[in-house]
């Protein structure tokens, strides 16, 4: 598990050697001590083998010797053995099991078992023992037994282990050289594609194409990497190009278009806001609106920084407002704002987007027509106060004449009663 | 005695000899001397080989034997007749007239006749005979196959001249472990 881990940790690279290097010096050492093992037994086998040829050739040159009681002529037989310095010691048993000839190596000394009862051999730490029955026409007549130095067959054995050992270091040699220029058939075209990538992220360079180098599933992760590639550099020159033409709009519309945090921050103020405020972007992104483009409290004392507080607090309830600004001179403006609420993908109000029109103009002109209307109302008051003095002159007269006529009548009708005849009077019409 | 045990009895008795006989127990070595012969004789069927087996009746199917003259060996051959050699049964025949001795395989000659062993030797001659006998120097004197003692084992004398002359083969194991006559003593 660890060494699976440290494995998958490895750049592709690496990885690919260690997997073709792991392969194949496990096959080597597999094939090695297989072929380690059989050799063994192969070398054994063939002493064996040997071994019972010889002897049956002895047993076979032997057999009138045993029939015919000369044990001298047996001995001599099996002298013939010398010829075999692995063979320490052998004997010819007679039919009924008494040793009959024997023969020791030079400088060794030889102690016989009882013949067995059957042919067959056995393979000791150091030695081989072997029993091969004489026969003749069918009838076992006697028992060759050869006994053989293992020695020769262990230095055989050691030597071959050697040459294996030094064929699998010589082979996994040549395995590392292949498998380290070999790997590049697959990790070659795949680090093109990481260096493409990596260009891609670095520089936002979408215009790089990966290369093609082979006919593989990589080949294909090219052709789609390019596709995607391809994608990517026109979905970003669309973007870029309607993003150039809003932020032209921005930029060059005639209002100001300010974006600020629910901290109060400035994070952007377009052109015309940075020209009509007064400030440079860099003067301003960052700021605070309080003391930058909002002044403590308006002219007539409404406190504008409780205002910013409840805006940044509640957005949603001032869609519309309109409150005085100040400019970098320290003149103050009227603007008229229509605030915006701005969210991210998770619905998290990330800041507002207010876009703002200068309503100073306007305010004076309403504020001349409210002072004119005053004044206008003024004088009208004062007018009518003057014409209701008049009027009670008018008919205070008027009732003096009223009051003459009315004596006049009277006295007419006086006149009437006293002489019945109508006097003239001079205001008949 | 079935053939097995037979066989065993009188093989048995070739390594069993020497020891009895080493052991100066003469009594009884005397008795074995004849069996290991006659095993001997059986033995020879099989490293000799006889080329011209055609034209004679019952050579193809039998191994013959045939005895002339009267001796120890002569009389024990009779055991061996339940053996086989190379697949055939041996068939042992006493001969009584040594004027007309009958082609065989083997003849073994009775010590009796030692007084007309050149005649008879002359009379196989060249039949492709294989002759076989206990009388002393045998082989010196014309014969094929003769019986020595060494230290206290019998060991077999050849004479290569009367083989060669007969036309028989004889395998180069049972030259090995014989003593030769030399050539031009006989």
């Amino acid at each position: 598990m660890n060494a699976y881990n440290l494995l998958t940790r490895q750049p592709l690279k690496r990885k690919l050697m260690l997997i073709v290097m792991i392969t194949s010096t496990l096959g080597l050492l597999l094939a090695g001590t297989f072929f380690g093992i059989y050799e063994r037994y192969r070398l054994r086998h063939s002493l064996l083998d040997d071994l019972t040829t010889l002897s049956r050739l002895i047993g076979d040159r032997s057999t009138a010797a045993l029939l015919f009681d000369d044990p001298r002529t047996a001995a001599e037989n099996l002298s013939a053995l010398r010829v075999k310095p692995n063979v320490i010691a052998a004997c010819i048993y007679s039919e009924n099991g008494d040793v009959f000839a024997t023969y020791a190596a030079e400088g060794r000394t030889a102690k016989f078992p009882p013949a067995a009862e059957s042919g067959g051999h056995h393979f000791d730490r150091t030695t081989l023992g072997l029993f091969e029955p004489i026969v003749l026409e069918g009838r076992r007549i006697g028992t060759i037994h050869l006994l053989a130095d293992l020695e020769e067959v262990k230095n055989l054995w050691r030597q071959y282990l050697a040459a294996i050992v030094l064929f699998i270091l010589c082979a996994g040699l040549g395995a590392f050289y292949l498998s380290s220029r070999l790997q590049r058939v697959v990790s070659g075209p795949l680090s093109m594609i990481t260096e493409t990538a990596r260009l891609v992220t670095q520089n936002k360079d979408y215009s790089v194409r990966a290369v093609k180098t082979s006919d593989d599933e990589i080949a294909v992760l090219v052709t789609a990497f390019n596709g995607m590639l391809e994608t990517v550099e026109v979905q970003t020159r669309q973007v870029r190009e309607s993003e150039h033409k809003y932020r032209d709009l921005v930029e060059h519309a005639n209002s100001i278009i300010l974006r600020w945090n629910s901290e109060g921050r400035i994070t952007f103020l377009n052109e015309f806001g940075q020209r009509f405020f007064g400030y440079s972007a860099e003067e301003v992104i960052g700021r605070h609106v309080l003391g930058t483009i909002v002044p403590q409290a308006e002219s007539d004392g409404r406190d504008l920084q409780r205002l910013m507080e409840q805006i940044c607090a509640a957005p949603e309830a001032f869609e519309q407002n309109v409150n005085e600004n100040m400019l970098r001179d320290g003149r103050r403006v009227w603007i008229s704002w229509t605030n915006r609420i701005v969210r991210d993908a998770q619905g998290q109000v990330t800041g507002i987007l207010s876009v703002g029109t200068d309503v100073t103009e306007r305010r004076q002109a309403e504020e001349a027509i409210r002072v004119l209307n005053a004044d206008l109302e003024r004088r009208v008051t004062e007018r009518t106060a003057e014409l209701a003095a008049r009027n009670q002159d008018l008919e205070r007269f008027n009732r003096l004449f009223v009051d003459r006529e009315l004596r006049m009548k009277e006295l007419k009708q006086q006149i009437k009663e006293l002489g019945g005849q109508e006097p003239r009077t001079h205001e008949s019409g | 005695m079935t053939p097995y045990r037979t066989l065993l009895f009188a093989l048995g008795l070739l390594s069993a000899f020497p020891l009895g006989s080493r052991a100066g127990d003469a009594s009884s070595a005397l008795p074995e001397a004849r069996v290991v012969k006659a095993a001997y004789v059986y033995n020879f069927t099989k490293f000799v080989d006889w080329v011209a087996e055609d034209g004679v009746t019952g050579r193809l199917a039998t191994v013959t034997i045939c005895v002339v003259g009267t001796d120890p060996v002569g009389s024990a051959l009779d055991e061996i007749t339940k053996l086989e050699s190379k697949g055939r049964p041996i068939l042992v025949r006493h001969i009584q007239d040594r004027e007309r001795i009958p082609v065989c395989h083997i003849l073994y000659i009775g010590s009796s006749e030692e007084p007309h062993l050149l005649r008879i030797l002359a009379q196989v001659g060249s039949a492709g005979v294989l002759t076989v006998s206990d009388i002393p120097r045998f082989a010196e004197q014309g014969g094929m196959i003769g019986f020595i003692p060494e230290r206290g084992r019998v060991r077999i004398e050849i004479n290569p001249v009367p083989l060669r002359r007969a036309g028989l083969k004889v395998s180069s194991k049972l030259l090995e472990i014989a003593r030769i006559v030399p050539e031009g003593k006989s």
